[in-house]
């Protein structure tokens, strides 16, 4: 469904990532671990269109999509999830939800999702008219991954879901996570929680300056002696 | 002072403020969407006096339609000027936004207002009224009934406006590129789109306000200055980006100008509404209701 094939990319004249190849297949989990500074988000925006992509090429459902704007993939069927989320704080949680389904136009169909998303995040629906920048921050979480579902997405990527949450909202964020996968939602993940990641993804690439250092089935990854040692703290 | 003479401040200066809120409303939406500090917004209030006088005299139209086509006028001018100098801009200026925009807007401004006068001459065209006579709004106190409609057609604009805003798709896109680009680019909205519906938007409100007014300020090149600083005093006042702000906004300093002129004298009227505005960004920098100010030099 997704494919990058040599990618480059980076900050002006500074490049972050040296021809990154990986693959989703569909209705897969996929995650992409990595310390700080690897180039992980930096991965995912280059997909999504907010980085220029200066070699190689991203393919997405046999379209190349490294030159279009990031509207149009999201039309795709794309849905990238940022780690700041990128709400729109001044407005009411259920306005962020239809804008979230901005590219639809079939009412029922948006309805459909928004009550699929109230059953996953019961929470937000109790919170429906409220603004979303009086939000909590697992809340805020809820809401920026549930808006990402509202466009009906074949594939959805999630930065880094976990950061600065509690651990209970962290399990209940991920749980989300794999009740949508098993719904046959492809998802593409960053985290630095690696242990968790390894347990409920499919596959794992591992990233390292700009560089896919290691790949495979993330039960394999969980005895992989360098993750052991690199991620997970076991000597 | 007496209580008849509050009345007449306080009636003449929502009058004035009406047509100010429509002014900074333009210009208000202009900047939190797209950040660009409009300072040929005046001459869109121009355009609008224009647009009006010439359906009124030449085509004979009557009130009503001389402003919906003043709006009309607006409105494609504003589009126009946004798809051809704008996003020309943004394919170029890659820092300092806000500084490249302002310098634009200064250069359309003068543009705009030298094409008018090389075209049209520097003559007044005005009218002597859309509607004659006057009506008593409370006892004793009588307007003309063509700055009451003014007043009226203002408020009715803004009423649209705010219910364009917040109950239509394309309004609610609007408002989500303000809250944040990034986020609006993910769900899928058009940035371009939104960039030339904006800025004609904001183009139309103000071409409105100079069309409303035409029989009491005729049309003439330069004539868009004065409402521009008028309505950057209210939106500097106020804040960015706050539809019921910019209303409030507009009618203080319209209260605020009708009291220095009736105890002070028309001459003294901008010196206290800027002394009114330095007193509040000395006490609240981001303005009355404002949230956190970006900078010229942010970006």
């Amino acid at each position: 469904m997704l494919e990058l094939k040599n990618v480059s990319a980076g900050y002006g004249p500074l490049q972050i990532l040296w021809g990154i190849s990986l693959k989703v297949e569909t209705g897969e989990f996929v995650s992409m671990v990595g310390p700080n500074g690897a180039g992980k988000t930096t991965c995912l925006k280059s997909i999504a269109g907010m980085l220029d992509v200066t070699e190689g090429e991203v393919i997405f459902k046999d379209a190349v999509i490294n030159k279009m704007q990031t509207s149009d993939i999201t039309s795709l069927g794309l849905s990238f999830v940022t780690e700041e989320g990128c709400l729109f704080t001044g407005m009411t949680v259920a306005e962020n939800l239809d804008l979230g389904a901005f590219i639809l136009s079939d009412k029922k169909k948006i309805k459909e999702l928004q009550d699929n998303i109230f059953d996953l995040f019961p929470r937000l629906a109790e919170r429906k008219k409220q603004l979303a920048g009086t939000l909590s921050g697992g809340e805020r979480k809820m809401l920026s991954i549930a808006r990402g579902l509202m466009s009906n997405p074949s594939i959805l990527m999630v930065d880094e879901p976990s950061l600065g949450l509690a651990p209970n909202l962290v399990d209940s964020v991920f749980d989300a996570l794999i009740t949508l996968n098993k719904k046959g939602v492809t998802i593409l993940l960053v985290e630095q929680n690696v242990h968790t990641t390894l347990e409920i993804t499919d596959r794992t690439y591992v990233i390292e300056q700009g560089h896919i250092c290691l790949q495979g089935l993330s039960s394999e990854m969980l005895d992989n002696e360098h993750v052991k040692s690199c991620y997970l703290g076991i000597v | 002072m007496e209580l008849s003479a509050i009345g007449d401040i306080l009636v003449a200066g929502l009058l004035r403020g009406g047509l100010f809120v429509l002014m900074a409303l333009g210009l208000s939406l202009i900047f939190g969407v797209m950040n660009i500090p409009n300072f040929a917004h005046g001459e869109f209030y121009m355009l609008g006096a224009y647009f009006a006088y010439f359906s009124r005299t030449l085509l004979g139209l009557n009130p009503v339609l001389c402003i919906i086509m003043a709006a009309l006028g607006g409105f494609i001018a504003g589009s126009i000027i946004e798809m051809t100098a704008f996003k020309a801009l943004r394919k170029r200026s890659k820092g300092n936004w806000v500084m490249n925009s302002f310098l634009l807007t200064v250069g359309l401004s003068i543009l705009l207002q030298n094409l008018a006068q090389a075209t049209l001459g520097v003559r007044f065209m005005g009218i002597s009224h859309y509607w004659q006579g006057s009506i008593n709004i409370l006892p004793n106190i009588s307007v003309s009934i063509d700055r009451f409609a003014g007043f009226v057609i203002a408020m009715a604009t803004v009423a649209l406006f705010y219910l364009f805003l917040h109950k239509t798709k394309t309004g609610n896109s609007i408002r989500a590129v303000s809250e944040d680009e990034d986020g609006a680019m993910l769900v899928g909205i058009k940035m371009n789109k939104v960039h030339t519906l904006t800025f004609a938007l904001g183009a139309l409100l103000a071409a409105i306000a100079g069309a409303a007014l035409l029989s009491i300020n005729p049309a003439y090149p330069t004539m868009g200055l004065a409402p521009l600083y008028k309505s950057w005093f209210v939106v500097i006042l106020v804040g960015m980006g706050n539809v019921w702000g910019t209303v409030i906004g507009g009618f203080i300093v319209g209260i605020v100008e009708a009291f220095s002129y009736y105890n002070l004298g028309a001459g003294w009227q901008d010196v206290v509404s800027l002394m009114v505005i330095i007193t509040i960004l000395a006490l609240k920098p981001s303005g009355i209701f404002g949230k956190s100010v970006r900078g010229v030099w942010d970006r």
